[in-house]
């Protein structure tokens, strides 16, 4: 009995020792510093078959516009204004969710989660990029 | 005050002449070829002595020309009189600074003879926006420069007026060449304000070219005869000084951390007429304005790393490293390609920095290019594929020339695909192409081919 009684304060002490390890077994986020910030809302105002896109972006560090910026959707492309704004409108189609993927040259691409269209028609989506700070590398075929 | 007793082609000619009238031999078809090519190269222009243009200009400041109908006060500081080359002529151009009544503005005198007459114009550069007074003499000295560059003659009158926007020429202010001076009376010579003369629709004639950014029609920044000696004179002038500039810019790469060997390279590199400097000036069309920091360090395989746009700031420039201890067997001529293929990242780099918007404008295809490659790196090297591999290939044998190499100027276009094996442009070649290529890169990196076979390297090892 007394040896059980053992046992089991030594796997209870294992199983804490284990929930209480620094080493934690989750997702690692990527090197892309950027995020974005997204509204998805049903607007009675917005004309049901359309879904009207609107937002901006920035540069994260600085919070700076970032004008002539891509958004991509699809095999659409629509680019920022000098104020770093854009806005656009779809027709509802068949293809309920979908993503947007914010571009501009110096920065590393933010690409949005899947969209869920289905019963929303207004999206408003602000890019903040992160400059690329990947080196050129001089690679001569060789290795 | 320099002083350069030029000898003109005319009086080599006349040297020639009159030794051939002495002579009793008959004149051998050969002689007179030479002759012949000597004269189509006779191109009128020919240097005005430091001392003439001293008596004149001194002339110029006691008289003070203009001072009752137009009050332009043109005061000329007699000793920055100096004589400059100037491309494509023997002949040389004389410069000195000059004030007018105008504080905000840049003035400098040039004199030339052309065509057996002496020309003076003054070269105004006026920053847009300026402070109404200036005591540096610096508005061209940065790629950016936005303003007017104005050629008037000695009394102020406008003769030519170029507009620029963050160094990009938006063109000429129509003058209109039907009204003489001083009828009607434009700018700065009548005192009137610059805001005022109505700008017309651009004027792009070739003869009236001053300077463009682009790199296909950059050469216009050489001498060339044209219609309008005023606008060549400037642009000589603005040729001589950019070059200073690229001079600088090759004098000023931060080498303090590189090995001897690179050292060593770079060095005859920047000696040579097409080195990193102007190779880059001719691609981008303007002088390099970014600090370049070369060092030797070791990486990760590759030969050289170009640290990205993000990293530039003016004091710490744009830093390249070199990795020599892992490339031993590499010879110089693979190193003098390398650093003039990373010149061109750090010049590209840091000028998105310094200038976005315009780098954007001048760089369309890159732009779109990021669209699909969305990383630096293959961006850069599809342009370099793309607009500069043979710009490369004629700095590579620049370099090779001045180190007694006498190589083909297909080796050196093939090395000058060194790191660009990975671009559309590249493997749009032939399979044989790309073959031949590749081996002489690695022959000249490591000493064997692609297939690992030991091949004689035609650069001496660099020593590294």
């Amino acid at each position: 009995m007394k040896n059980s009684n053992s046992k089991l304060i030594i796997l209870v002490s294992m199983i804490i020792g284990i929930g209480c390890s620094s080493i934690k077994n989750k997702l690692i986020p990527t090197d892309n510093k950027g995020g974005y910030k997204i509204t998805i809302e049903n607007n009675l105002n917005i004309d049901p078959t359309e879904i009207h896109f609107v937002g901006k972006v920035f540069d994260v560090s600085n919070r700076e516009p970032i004008a002539n910026a891509e958004l991509v959707i699809g095999c659409l492309k629509i680019k920022t204004n000098l104020n770093g704004e854009y806005s656009f409108k779809i027709i509802k189609s068949d293809t309920e969710i979908t993503y947007i993927k914010g571009i501009s040259v110096g920065y590393k691409t933010i690409e949005t989660i899947f969209l869920n269209l289905k019963n929303n028609n207004f999206v408003k989506i602000d890019f903040y990029l992160t400059e690329d700070d990947r080196p050129f590398i001089n690679c001569e075929g060789i290795n | 005050m320099r002083t350069i007793y030029p000898i003109t082609k005319s009086s080599i000619l006349m040297a020639c002449l009159l030794l051939f009238t002495c002579t009793n031999e008959p004149v051998e078809v050969e002689n007179e070829l030479v002759l012949d090519s000597e004269i189509e190269q006779d191109d009128g222009l020919s240097s005005v002595p430091l001392e003439e243009s001293l008596d004149f200009f001194k002339s110029l400041n006691t008289t003070r020309v203009g001072l009752t109908t137009n009050s332009f006060n043109l005061n000329i500081d007699l000793n920055s009189l100096e004589q400059v080359p100037i491309s494509n002529t023997d002949a040389k151009l004389n410069i000195a600074k000059a004030t007018t009544k105008f504080n905000n503005i840049e003035t400098s005198v040039l004199q030339i003879n052309i065509d057996g007459q002496v020309q003076t114009v003054l070269f105004n550069v006026i920053p847009k926006d300026a402070p109404q007074s200036r005591t540096e003499r610096n508005a061209i000295s940065g790629y950016n420069f936005t303003g007017n560059i104005v050629i008037t003659n000695i009394s102020g009158i406008v003769l030519n007026n170029y507009a620029y926007n963050s160094g990009n020429l938006l063109g000429e202010i129509n003058l209109n060449s039907y009204n003489p001076d001083p009828v009607p009376c434009w700018g700065i010579g009548c005192g009137i304000d610059l805001e005022e003369v109505v700008i017309t629709a651009p004027t792009v004639s070739p003869y009236y070219y001053a300077y463009t950014n682009h790199y296909l029609i950059s050469n216009v920044y050489q001498w060339n005869r044209s219609l309008n000696n005023y606008s060549t004179m400037g642009t000589a002038y603005a040729n001589y000084y950019r070059q200073l500039a690229i001079d600088e810019f090759e004098e000023n790469i931060d080498e303090t951390n590189l090995k001897p060997c690179l050292k060593n390279i770079l060095k005859v590199l920047k000696n040579i007429q097409n080195g990193p400097g102007n190779m880059v000036a001719k691609f981008s069309g303007n002088f390099p304005g970014y600090n370049w920091v070369t060092k030797s360090g070791s990486l990760a395989g590759q030969t050289a790393s170009t640290n990205s746009p993000s990293t530039y700031n003016a004091n710490s420039g744009i830093i390249t490293t070199f990795d020599t201890q892992a490339w031993t067997n590499a010879t110089d001529l693979s190193w003098a390609r390398t650093i003039l293929h990373e010149s061109i990242h750090a010049f590209l780099a840091s000028y998105y920095k310094i200038n976005r918007p315009n780098w954007i404008a001048t760089y369309p295809q890159m732009v779109q290019d990021w669209g699909s490659i969305q990383n630096w790196n293959g961006v850069h090297h599809e342009e370099i594929a793309r607009s500069l591999v043979s710009a490369v290939a004629l700095a590579l044998e620049d370099y090779g020339k001045m180190m007694g190499y006498n190589l083909s100027a297909q080796f050196y276009e093939d090395m000058a695909w060194g790191g660009l094996q990975n671009t559309s442009t590249f493997k749009a070649l032939s399979a044989s192409d790309q073959k031949r290529i590749l081996d002489t890169i690695a022959t000249e990196l490591t000493g064997s081919d692609t297939n690992s076979n030991i091949k004689t390297q035609k650069g001496r090892n660099a020593g590294c």
